[in-house]
């Protein structure tokens, strides 16, 4: 019986997974700069992230050619880098977004079956 | 020339360089993405994503490279060819929060300066795509190089005649010399170990593509350029600290503790300068990109 802590490690894992998901799908919406990702997603406990792990995670995005950024004045203070998706960006999104829709839909019904 | 990403290539030439990278080492799959960015022109196909790769050579497998770097009881250790463009990155990625990461040769770790600065809010996470390669290297880069320089010559023209015949160079934790020499060897051993190495990053910001404006310069090859000034620094600095240790023994004939610790801030401090700077000037050349005025 795995303990809570093990629970939590395992639930850590879970959320290293689908971080990366989550920030396509954000970007998707509309371009977002680093830390209102941040804050975006620790709306979403379940899915709340740090400054550390947004910006590797951003550049790793980018490099892959995902997403872009773009540096955009701001009405309040320095201007800020915004990131939005490219083209491949929304291929992939498209293509996780299926991948866990079919992992999500399985998980649940043997989830049901087995209570 | 250079592309940006994948989607600078042919359709064609993108499914090949993906699909070379899904094959690759998880672990060099950056570098070689970024080697492929550098030497690949927008519009490229398969066949010039083909000759890049045949131009890699076989790449080894995780296996043949598992000795060089890992972890020993906790401590990591690399001894991977440290190149310049290693040295770089290693020093600054800001967006990295970890302030040690493991050495850039040897065992143990290095500070990771772009934590610090972004820790500090001088730099943002993100300040630049690619760390160190949105400008090119600025020529005060050389600046604290050339001081230690000059102050080296200056005082040694000065004060090197009145000097014992015989002086103490490298200096241990007590403030004692590691190693006795005559006064000749130790004055033209702290020149040269500061004029060549300024002379050396001289050369790396001169040379082509160094530092003119308009001259495009591959990514990691800007790169490499600041870490070859930077390691040039931190030579030049620290003989020129070292020297100072030396003529201050020779004329009070007391330890001097105070050399091992002046001569890494002097370094480190130097570094951070030039790195932190260097990033600014990327900062503002993608803000000048993207932006209608910059300065508001």
């Amino acid at each position: 019986m795995p303990n809570s802590r093990e629970t939590e490690a395992w639930g850590s894992q879970i959320r290293k997974g689908v971080v990366e998901l989550a920030v396509l799908g954000l970007l998707a919406g509309e371009p977002r700069y680093g830390s209102q990702l941040v804050d975006d997603l620790a709306e979403h406990p379940a899915l709340a992230i740090s400054a550390g792990t947004i910006y590797p995670l951003l550049s790793r995005l980018r490099r892959a050619g995902l997403i872009e950024s773009n540096w955009v004045e701001s009405p309040v203070g320095p201007p800020r880098k915004y990131y939005t998706l490219t083209d491949e960006g929304r291929t992939a999104l498209a293509s996780m977004t299926s991948a866990w829709s079919d992992v999500t839909t399985t998980l649940t019904r043997i989830l049901q079956e087995g209570s | 020339m250079t592309i940006a990403g994948p989607a600078d290539l042919s359709p064609a030439g993108r499914r090949r360089a993906e699909e070379f990278l899904a094959a690759a080492p998880v672990d060099l799959r950056d570098d070689l993405r970024a080697h492929l960015y550098d030497n690949l022109a927008p519009g490229d196909s398969e066949p010039e994503v083909e000759a890049v790769i045949a131009a890699l050579g076989p790449i080894g497998n995780e296996r043949s490279r598992r000795g060089l770097r890992g972890r020993i009881l906790g401590v990591p250790y690399d001894f991977t060819a440290p190149t310049w463009d290693k040295i770089a990155s290693r020093l600054w990625n800001p967006a990295d929060p970890r302030i040690w990461q493991p050495h850039l040769f040897g065992i143990g770790w290095s500070p990771n300066l772009g934590a610090v600065a972004a820790r500090l809010g001088l730099i943002e996470p993100d300040a630049e795509d690619d760390p160190l390669t949105g400008a090119a290297l600025s020529p005060a880069a050389l600046l604290p190089a050339a001081v230690a320089t000059a102050a080296v010559l200056g005082s040694a023209a000065i004060l090197g005649r009145s000097l014992p015949d015989r002086v103490g160079r490298g200096w241990r934790g007590d403030g004692s010399p590691k190693q006795v020499d005559s006064r000749a060897r130790a004055i033209v051993g702290s020149i040269g170990w500061t004029l060549a190495p300024t002379a050396l990053g001289a050369f790396a910001l001169g040379g082509p593509g160094g530092h003119t404006v308009g001259v495009p310069e591959a990514t990691s090859a800007r790169r490499s350029r600041t870490g070859a000034v930077v390691v040039a620094t931190a030579v030049a600095t620290g003989t020129a600290v070292d020297w100072a240790g030396t003529v201050v023994r020779a004329r009070t004939g007391r330890p001097q503790p105070w050399v091992g610790p002046a001569a890494i801030l002097a370094a480190t401090g130097s570094i951070f300068a030039i790195l932190l700077t260097q990033a600014r000037r990327g900062r503002r050349a993608e803000q000048t990109r993207d932006l209608a005025d910059p300065e508001g």
